[in-house]
C-alpha cells in the first residue's frame, strides 16, 4: 500500500530564445536551499551550473551537491515526468522549461490534470528589448501572443536595456495582447522568489517532506499580517490564517474581482466539499480540490502585492467574506 | 584480359530468376524476363539468352507466373508502425498486421465495442489494462465516443484506446478512476459530458498524462525494442517493401545497438535508412552532427544512417499545420511552430553546410515557405550541388511553391494516403475545396520536374506502397470524393515514385529502386501486372514475395 505524497509543486517557464529563462532557472537552483529540486532542460549546453556546485554528472542528468537535480528533457517529456515523480526519492518541486516558441502552458495543465502534481505558476519571460519587434513579425506574432495570455506571471526582463519611453510602448503592447496586472520588471532575471510563487512552494513543503506533516496556527490575534514595506520596496507580503469552513463557489467568484495590485495568493482552505488548495496569479484563479489529507497543510492563505498598490485590508475583507458560517449567523440573526 | 577472366570466374553462384514479366523502372530497359543475381547484387538483366553472358547459372522459376518490379522503397515510415500491433487494432478501416492477418475496420461505436469485449473475454482475472490502438473520431461525423460506450467493454478493467493521430486517447471509467481524473479535474483537454463529468476523451499531453503515467508510457516505448523492429520488417516485407526508412530516431546507444544486431541477420527482411532528429533540441548542433558521423561508420547493407530530420511544423487536421492566408478553412486558429523559424533556418544551414541531407517535415504551405527560404540562404553561404534535401509531407505547396523547389533542387516526399484518409476532411473542415483539391499536388511536382517520392508515414496510415500509389493515381476520398482530378498521375509514374523516387529522395538511386547492373538484387514479386490491371484495381495486386540481396523473403519466413 503507497503512501499517499504530498503533491510535487510544479512551475513552467516560457519564453522565446533570448529572453532570459536559463538566467532565471540558474537563479532558481541556486536559490533552492533546502528544497530538492529537480529542473527540466532542454539543452545542458545553455545551463551553466558552478563547477563546485556539481555531485555527478551523467548523460541525462546532473546532480547538485544541495540536492537538487537538473534534466535533459531527451525525446520525451512524458517519460522523463514519470521517472521522477515515480522515482524512490521524487523532488519537492519540478521547473520545466519549455522550449522557445512552444505554448507553456500545454505544459504547465499537466500540473492540474495529475494529483501527483501541483502547478504552481506559469512564468513567461519577455525580452523588453526585442518583444515590439517580434510582435511585429507576422510570422513569430501569433506565438508569441499564445505565450503572453498563457502566462500566470510575466516576467519583462532586461529592461537595463530600454529606456523609459520605451518601456511604456512595451507596456502597452504587452497590455494590449494579455492584459494580465502581474506585469514584474527586471533585469538579468532578478525577482524574489515570492513574485513567482517560489519561496511560498518550496517553504511549504521544506519542513514536511513528502507524507504528513502538523498543521501549523498562525497566531490567533494576528488575523492578517501585512508586512509594511520598507522605503523603495517593490513587493508587499501578507498572511492569513482562515481555518473556518469556507464555500468553494464564493472562492471561485472572488477571483473575478480581486483587489488590484495583487500579483499572487496561494494557501489551503477547508470547504464545504473538503480541503481545496487556492492559487491566483495575475488575473486566473483556480480552486482544486485536495485528496490529500488536511493535517498536511495550515489552513491560512499567503499574497504578494505590488508595494504601491497593495490593499491588503480589501483582501482580507474578501476571504473572510467566503466564509460559510459568517452566511449561516446573518441570516439566523 | 585475365580481369575478365577473373570476373567471370568469381560469379560462380549465379541464380536467374525467371518472371512472367520483369518491370525494371529502368528507362533504358523497362522490360525483361529474367533478372541474374550474384553475390547479392543484379548481375544482368533481359531473356534467357542474355544471362549466358557470364556463364553457368541456375534458373530459380518459382516466381514463372508472376511480375517482378524493384523492391517498393518506403520513404517516410516509422518504426513504431510494427510495434503498436502488439496492442489491437480498431480503426475505421481494414488492415494486416505484420503476421498477415486482415483486422476489418471498425466502422462503428458498437464494432469496436465489440472488437474489444471478445478480447477481454480471453484475458485472464489479471487487472492489467486492455490497451488499443487506431481509433479516428474523423469518420464518425459529430458522435463521440464516451465511457459510457468503453464501460461495456469492463467496469473493473482499465481500457484505453489511442486515437490514429495519437494526441488523443478515449478510456473508460475504471482507467479514469485508476488515474485520479473526475469531474473536478480541471484541464481544458478533459472532454466532458453535459452533466460536466469527463467523457473519456483525453486530448494532448497534459490531459493523457496519468493514463500515461498509469500504463509506463509503453505506446510511445514500444518503438525501439528489438520485437517490434522485427515486427516492422514483417509488415514492410508483407508489403512488398524492401527498404524503409524510421524517418525519427535520436541514434542513441541503445537504439543503435538493437538496429545494428537486428539488422545484421540474414532473414531480417527491410535495409533500414533511419534519419537522426535530435528532440527538443536535447542535442546541440555539434553533437548531433557528431553523432551521426559517428554512427554513419556503422553502416552496412541493410542499415544506412546519415539522414538528419528538421520538423518546422504540426498536422492540417490536427489544426497544428502553419498556414498562409486564409488560413483555417474552419477558423481555427493558425498552427506552431516546433522551434522558432529563424532557429530552423539556422539547424538548415549548419547541417547543409555539414554536408548532410535534410528531410525536413511541412505539412502547411507557411511551413513550406520557411523551409524554402532556409534551403535558399543555406545555399547561398554554402553552394552545393545535388544535396537532395527533400520536404517530407509538404501537402499543401502550391504551383510558385514547386517552382521554387525546382530552382533550388529540392524534393518532395509527399503524402499521398492523406488524399484517402483526411480528403473529406480537408475539404469540408481543414482546407476548404481549393486547397483540398491542390493537396499532395504529385502532378505539379512532375511537370515542374521536382524529384517526387509518396509515402505512408506508417503507423499514421497504413505501409503499403502500392496502395499509396492507387492514391496518387485515383486521388479517390474515402467517402467516394475525387480531390482534384488535375493532380492524378499515371499508374507509370506513381510506380516509379514508390520505388526509383523514394530510392532518390534517400540518396540510394544508385543501389536500390531499378533492376539494374550493379544494383542490390532487390525485388517484390506480384501476382498480376500493375501496368495492365486497371488504375483502380492497384491496390488489389497480392503481394507474393519478396527478394533482398538475392535472398527470397516469403511470408511464411517472415512469420516465424
Amino acid at each position: 500500500m503507497n503512501l499517499v505524497r504530498a503533491p510535487i509543486s510544479l512551475y513552467v517557464v516560457g519564453g522565446f530564445l533570448g529572453s532570459g529563462k536559463t538566467t532565471l532557472l540558474n537563479r532558481l537552483l541556486a536559490t533552492a536551499k533546502n528544497a530538492r529540486v529537480a529542473v527540466f532542460v532542454n539543452d545542458f549546453g545553455a545551463i551553466n551550473i558552478d563547477a563546485a556546485l556539481i555531485k555527478a554528472r551523467a548523460d541525462s542528468v546532473i546532480r547538485l551537491t544541495n540536492g537538487c537535480i537538473c534534466c535533459q528533457i531527451g525525446s520525451d517529456l512524458t517519460s522523463a515526468l514519470i521517472a521522477i515523480i515515480d522515482s524512490d526519492d521524487p523532488p519537492q518541486a519540478i521547473v520545466i522549461e519549455a522550449s522557445g516558441v512552444s505554448d507553456p502552458w500545454r505544459i504547465a495543465a499537466v500540473g492540474l490534470a495529475d494529483a501527483a502534481l501541483l502547478l504552481e505558476s506559469v512564468i513567461v519571460m519577455v525580452d523588453a528589448s526585442a518583444i515590439l519587434e517580434q510582435c511585429a513579425d507576422p510570422l513569430l506574432a501569433d506565438s508569441i501572443v499564445r505565450q503572453l495570455r498563457a502566462a500566470d506571471i510575466l516576467l519583462l526582463n532586461k529592461c537595463d536595456l530600454v529606456d523609459r519611453a520605451g518601456l511604456a510602448r512595451v507596456r502597452e503592447e504587452i497590455m494590449r495582447h494579455a492584459p494580465s496586472p502581474a506585469l514584474i520588471e527586471c533585469a538579468f532575471a532578478q525577482v524574489p522568489g515570492e513574485v513567482i510563487g517560489w519561496t511560498e512552494g518550496a517553504a511549504l513543503k521544506s519542513a514536511g517532506g513528502k507524507a504528513i506533516r502538523q498543521r501549523q496556527r498562525l497566531p490567533v490575534q494576528a488575523r492578517h499580517q501585512a508586512s509594511t514595506p520598507a522605503h523603495g520596496e517593490l513587493f508587499q507580503s501578507y498572511a492569513l490564517e482562515l481555518d473556518e469552513i469556507v464555500a468553494e463557489a464564493r472562492l471561485r467568484e472572488m477571483f473575478l474581482r480581486m483587489p488590484e495590485g495583487t500579483l499572487r495568493m496561494k494557501g489551503f482552505l477547508m470547504t464545504e466539499n473538503g480541503l481545496v488548495l487556492v492559487q491566483f496569479s495575475g488575473s486566473r484563479g483556480r480552486v482544486r480540490r485536495l485528496k490529500t489529507a488536511s493535517a498536511c497543510y495550515p489552513l491560512a492563505i499567503t499574497a504578494i502585492g505590488l508595494a504601491a498598490r497593495f490593499q491588503p485590508e480589501a483582501l482580507t475583507r474578501m476571504l473572510l467574506g467566503t466564509r460559510v458560517f459568517a452566511k449561516a449567523c446573518h441570516s439566523k440573526g | 584480359m585475365s580481369n575478365e577472366f577473373e570476373s567471370k570466374a568469381r560469379m560462380k553462384d549465379i541464380v536467374v530468376f525467371e518472371a512472367a514479366r520483369i518491370l525494371t523502372m529502368n528507362p533504358a530497359q523497362p522490360l525483361a524476363t529474367h533478372v541474374a543475381v550474384a553475390k547479392g547484387r543484379v548481375l544482368a538483366v533481359g531473356n534467357l539468352e542474355r544471362m549466358k553472358a557470364y556463364g553457368p547459372f541456375t534458373v530459380d522459376r518459382r516466381f514463372v507466373d508472376c511480375v517482378l518490379m524493384p523492391g517498393l522503397v518506403e520513404g517516410h515510415s516509422h518504426l513504431m508502425a510494427g510495434g503498436l500491433w502488439k496492442f489491437p487494432y480498431c480503426g475505421f478501416h481494414a488492415r494486416n498486421d505484420p503476421n498477415g492477418r486482415s483486422w476489418e475496420g471498425c466502422q462503428s461505436f458498437d464494432a469496436v465495442i465489440e472488437r474489444l469485449q471478445e478480447i477481454e473475454r480471453s484475458l485472464g482475472d489479471d487487472d492489467n489494462p486492455l490497451l488499443a490502438w487506431g481509433f479516428d473520431p474523423i469518420f464518425f461525423g459529430s458522435e463521440r465516443m464516451t465511457t459510457l460506450h468503453l464501460d461495456r467493454i469492463s467496469t473493473s478493467r482499465a481500457v484505453i484506446i489511442l486515437h490514429a493521430s495519437q494526441h488523443l486517447m478515449n478510456v473508460n471509467s475504471a482507467a479514469l478512476l485508476r488515474a485520479g481524473i473526475d469531474r473536478h479535474t480541471e484541464v481544458e483537454g478533459i472532454a466532458r459530458t453535459p452533466e460536466g463529468e469527463p467523457s473519456g476523451e483525453l486530448q494532448e499531453f497534459a490531459a493523457m498524462f496519468p493514463i500515461m503515467r498509469l500504463i509506463g508510457n509503453i505506446f510511445r516505448t514500444t518503438g525501439s525494442s528489438e520485437e517490434s523492429l522485427r515486427m516492422f520488417g514483417r509488415l514492410a516485407q508483407r508489403a512488398g517493401v524492401t527498404t524503409a526508412t524510421d524517418l525519427v530516431n535520436d541514434l542513441s546507444d541503445e537504439n543503435v545497438e538493437v538496429l545494428g544486431r537486428v539488422t545484421a541477420e540474414a532473414d531480417f527482411p527491410v535495409r533500414l535508412v533511419p534519419a537522426f532528429l535530435s528532440f527538443e533540441g536535447s542535442l546541440d548542433a555539434t553533437a548531433s552532427a557528431k553523432r551521426v558521423r559517428a554512427r554513419m561508420a556503422l553502416n552496412t547493407e541493410k542499415l544506412v544512417y546519415g539522414a538528419v530530420k528538421i520538423v518546422v511544423d504540426g498536422s492540417i487536421q490536427g489544426f497544428t499545420a502553419r498556414l498562409r492566408w486564409p488560413g483555417y478553412f474552419n477558423g481555427a486558429p493558425n498552427g506552431i511552430w516546433i522551434r522558432s523559424p529563424d532557429e530552423l533556418k539556422a539547424m538548415m544551414a549548419f547541417f547543409h553546410a555539414e554536408g548532410f541531407q535534410l528531410h525536413i517535415h511541412t505539412n502547411g504551405d507557411e511551413a513550406v515557405d520557411v523551409a524554402l527560404d532556409g534551403i535558399a540562404a543555406a545555399l547561398a553561404a554554402h553552394p552545393r550541388h545535388d544535396h537532395r534535401h527533400t520536404l517530407q509531407h509538404c501537402q499543401m505547396a502550391d504551383d510558385a511553391q514547386f517552382r521554387r523547389m525546382a530552382a533550388l533542387g529540392v524534393g518532395v516526399n509527399l503524402f499521398a494516403n492523406h488524399i484517402f484518409y483526411w480528403g473529406d476532411a480537408h475539404y469540408e473542415q481543414t482546407l476548404g475545396p481549393d486547397r483540398a483539391e491542390r493537396i499532395n499536388a504529385c502532378a505539379t511536382a512532375l511537370r515542374h520536374g521536382v524529384p517526387l517520392a509518396i509515402h505512408s508515414d506508417a503507423p499514421i496510415t497504413p505501409l503499403g506502397p502500392l496502395f499509396t500509389a492507387w492514391c496518387a493515381v485515383n486521388r479517390m476520398t474515402s467517402q467516394g470524393r475525387v480531390l482534384g482530378a488535375a493532380q492524378c498521375i499515371s499508374v507509370d509514374e506513381a510506380l516509379v515514385a514508390i520505388t526509383l523516387g523514394a530510392a532518390f529522395s534517400l540518396g540510394m538511386d544508385h543501389l536500390i529502386g531499378s533492376i539494374e547492373v550493379g544494383k542490390f538484387a532487390d525485388f517484390c514479386v506480384l501476382k498480376s501486372d500493375p501496368t495492365a490491371c486497371g488504375a483502380d484495381k492497384l491496390d488489389d495486386i497480392a503481394i507474393v514475395a519478396t527478394v533482398l540481396g538475392g535472398r527470397v523473403m516469403t511470408h511464411a519466413d517472415s512469420a516465424s
